[in-house]
């Protein structure tokens, strides 16, 4: 039994724990303005937003991918759809400006996209006399395909919204319900879908319940349903662990909750580990990082996670936890092979440690994928080092996409530790990692490429600790520095003339 | 939901579907036997089957269809089907193909100039062009529902960029007349030329499914089934000659 509240009006349903928002949505409640167009989470046509009772105004509804979301996992909330936005005859600014900018064709990805715009509308009405700014168009709408328009009256309609009439749908400021869904209670009422909410109630769970598989995001996991057709009668869900969701600040780092969402990690990477934060930009979705958790990225062990090398470089650790206690382990022995991790029977991640960046600690993380946001990588690579005086010291060099797990590769740490940044150093490190590493050919790469690739990644790292601006063939001095910093905007949306390219910032 | 070759080119020598039939939630399993029609729906020339017979063409080609009271007891129930395939080596280079006389469709020769003399008198060049696999899809993959309606008719609403096509192959395939067949395309989602005959096949499925169970039946690819189901523009290789000659 679900108890949430849809576009205003209270719901309560029995459904099986391995349904998912989007068929609740089509299938037992007839809503079928959130359409399917992958159910697999990439092409955002499903989305919604939901609003949950922890997350505060203004920001409070976060969009999700309806067919990877658990329908169980509205437990409490308020969810709404592509139904609920109008007001009678008048459209919500979001749509209203859809209309007027012709921006929707065949019409099948347009509830997703009006789902997205109407989160960013909501989350900006304090504040939407600014105009939006193209980092936050593409955060917003980066998980959302179109393959009619190409996105520029999309864009425009986005740009559009905030002087559309603002029309309030028909359940919006409304105090009481307010109250009335916030009082249901996130905890759940259903036999055979639990939201155990301490370590001792999980452990109690997974021996009850051997072969429940545990979901938090469940953003990959889910894909088991909706593509392999894999079934669950019994489900456990994460989400409401205390222990897995506290963020505790010490002298040197954080433990950080293995269910804490990439979105809830972004604030104290934007502040700490900049590099990191600007990975999270083109990791997933909108829809995705708002509730997929960093936890499920370690412990989903994919060869092209994207957190893990990050985290490698940083020399992260684990706690786990599981019927023989708690215990620490380095996260570089966390990956024993291919999706093979040191987790024991029982055991699971309760979080992660971030240790506090040194003094004079420097990170650099590029991710290769063919498209810039929404996109699996082929290969990503994190580098850490300190630079005292001409030499690099506390050289860490990860990559993902390289091997059967995400790894360190320490040949390449010693060809660059303790030497200066030249050019016979780097060189040095090209080889060892070609001697080191025999990646795979697959969908996304070949092995040659992905060698070179890897290579060059060590190339433009090594460009960027040059000091002096280097000169191009064509004229045009250019900052390297800054290649971690100039962000050209998805280049469907930098075609129209209107939006320049961003200025690279030096110095 | 219907049940894809995982060979690209092949005989056919066994499809078990008892499994299949007695799988939960299965009301109905069609394969060539079963259509009472024509059972060839290819659209200007012949050669299209809407389930294979004996000779498998491609990865993706339809064998059977099956209709359950749910979507994943559907897609569930079409993995118990037993089938064998003797693989033959398929072609993919069309530069080979044409080299051993493996046309698609018998070579056909237009020219505008009169005789080969005119082609010596004046200076001609050669040339080539080759295009590679163009894959377009639609957000909305392709999609049919079928109704029964009185005596023989039947509805389809398909999402459809050549409905009065789909109309006369789903009478050919029922074997009943063209004004038994209503088809209408309520909602594209996106066509691209990618529903212009492919969405012939699976209207045709629905509508014989539908007509045998005396019930509506909704049939949707999902998205890994729909881009393997369903047809690339294949690598193109051109050769023409073009001459130059002194009339104005």
């Amino acid at each position: 039994m679900i108890e949430f509240f849809l576009n205003g009006e209270r719901q309560c349903v029995d459904v099986p724990p391995d349904t998912s928002v989007l068929a609740l949505l089509r299938e037992t409640l007839g809503h079928c303005g959130t359409k399917e167009g992958c159910a697999s989470g990439d092409c955002g046509a499903c989305t919604v937003a939901i609003a949950e009772p922890d997350a505060p105004p203004p920001a409070m509804w976060r969009t999700a991918n309806a067919c990877i979301t658990p329908a169980h996992q509205l437990q409490g909330c308020h969810l709404v759809t592509v139904e609920g936005l109008a007001r009678g005859e008048a459209l919500h600014p979001a749509q209203a400006a859809m209309v007027e900018y012709h921006a929707s064709q065949c019409g099948f990805c347009t509830p997703g996209i009006v789902m997205s715009l109407f989160a960013l509308h909501e989350s900006r009405r304090q504040v939407s006399t600014i105009p939006l700014a193209p980092q936050a168009l593409e955060a917003a709408l980066g998980g959302n395909l179109c393959r009619c328009t190409g996105y520029r009256p999309i864009r425009d309609a986005a740009h559009a919204m905030a002087a559309q009439p603002d029309s309030r749908p028909t359940w919006a400021d409304d105090p009481e319900l307010e109250t009335a869904w916030r009082a249901l209670g996130r905890a759940s009422h259903a036999t055979h879908y639990h939201t155990p909410q301490h370590l001792a109630e999980l452990a109690r769970l997974r021996c009850e319940h051997p072969q429940a598989p545990l979901v938090a995001g469940a953003t990959d996991l889910w894909l088991g349903a909706t593509q392999r057709l894999e079934q669950w009668p019994e489900v456990i869900d994460l989400r409401q662990v205390a222990e897995l969701r506290r963020i505790a600040a010490e002298e040197t780092g954080w433990w950080i909750g293995a269910a804490v969402t990439y979105q809830e990690w972004e604030p104290l990477l934007r502040t700490h580990y900049p590099a990191f934060a600007h990975l999270l930009e083109r990791l997933g979705s909108a829809q995705i990082r708002h509730r997929a958790t960093v936890g499920g990225n370690i412990a989903n062990a994919s060869p092209i996670g994207d957190t893990p090398p990050v985290l490698l470089a940083l020399e992260a650790r684990l706690r786990l936890a599981g019927p023989e206690g708690e215990r620490e382990l380095p996260l570089s022995a966390f990956f024993l092979d291919y999706r093979k991790t040191a987790l024991r029977p029982g055991e699971c991640i309760v979080a992660i440690w971030l240790p506090r960046p040194e003094n004079g600690s420097q990170l650099r993380v590029w991710k290769l994928s063919k498209r810039r946001e929404d996109d699996i990588s082929t290969l990503l690579g994190a580098f850490h080092w300190r630079q005292t005086g001409e030499r690099l010291q506390d050289v860490r060099v990860a990559f993902g996409g390289m091997a059967a797990t995400p790894l360190r590769v320490p040949t390449v740490e010693a060809a660059l530790e303790g030497k200066p940044a030249t050019a016979e150093a780097f060189a040095d490190a090209k080889r060892a990692l070609r001697a080191a590493l025999t990646p795979l050919d697959d969908v996304r790469g070949s092995a040659d490429y992905r060698l070179t690739a890897a290579a060059n990644l060590l190339e433009r790292w090594a460009l960027t600790l040059r000091p002096e601006p280097r000169r191009y063939p064509g004229g045009g001095a250019r900052c390297v520095r800054s290649l971690n910093v100039c962000r050209p905007i998805t280049l469907a949306l930098r075609r129209a003339r209107r939006c320049p390219p961003p200025r690279p910032r030096c110095g | 939901m219907v049940g894809l070759s995982d060979v690209a080119q092949g005989t056919l020598l066994r499809l078990d579907l008892d499994a299949v039939a007695r799988s939960p939630g299965v009301v109905d399993v069609i394969s060539a036997g079963d259509i009472p029609g024509h059972r060839d729906i290819g659209p200007v020339f012949p050669g299209d089957p809407l389930f294979a017979e004996t000779a498998v063409s491609y990865v993706g080609q339809p064998l059977f269809a099956v209709a359950a009271t749910s979507y994943a007891a559907a897609r569930r129930a079409v993995r118990a089907a037993v089938v064998e395939i003797t693989p033959l080596t398929p072609r993919f280079d069309a530069v080979a193909a044409a080299a051993a006389g493996e046309f698609v469709a018998p070579p056909t020769a237009r020219s505008a100039a009169t005789g080969s003399r005119h082609w010596r008198r004046h200076p001609t060049y050669w040339k080539r062009v080759s295009s590679s696999v163009v894959r377009s899809t639609s957000i909305s993959g392709r999609r049919a529902w079928s109704s029964p309606a009185k005596t023989r008719a039947v509805i389809v609403y398909t999402s459809n960029q050549h409905p009065s096509e789909t109309q006369k192959l789903v009478a050919e395939v029922l074997d009943i007349p063209f004004h038994a067949v209503t088809v209408e395309n309520r909602r594209m989602g996106g066509g691209f030329g990618g529903k212009e005959t492919q969405a012939a096949p699976w209207a045709c499925m629905a509508a014989l499914l539908a007509r045998r169970s005396g019930r509506a039946v909704r049939l949707r690819l999902p998205r890994a089934e729909d881009t393997r189901a369903t047809g690339k523009r294949h690598p193109f290789h051109n050769r023409y000659r073009l001459g130059i000659d002194d009339t104005a």
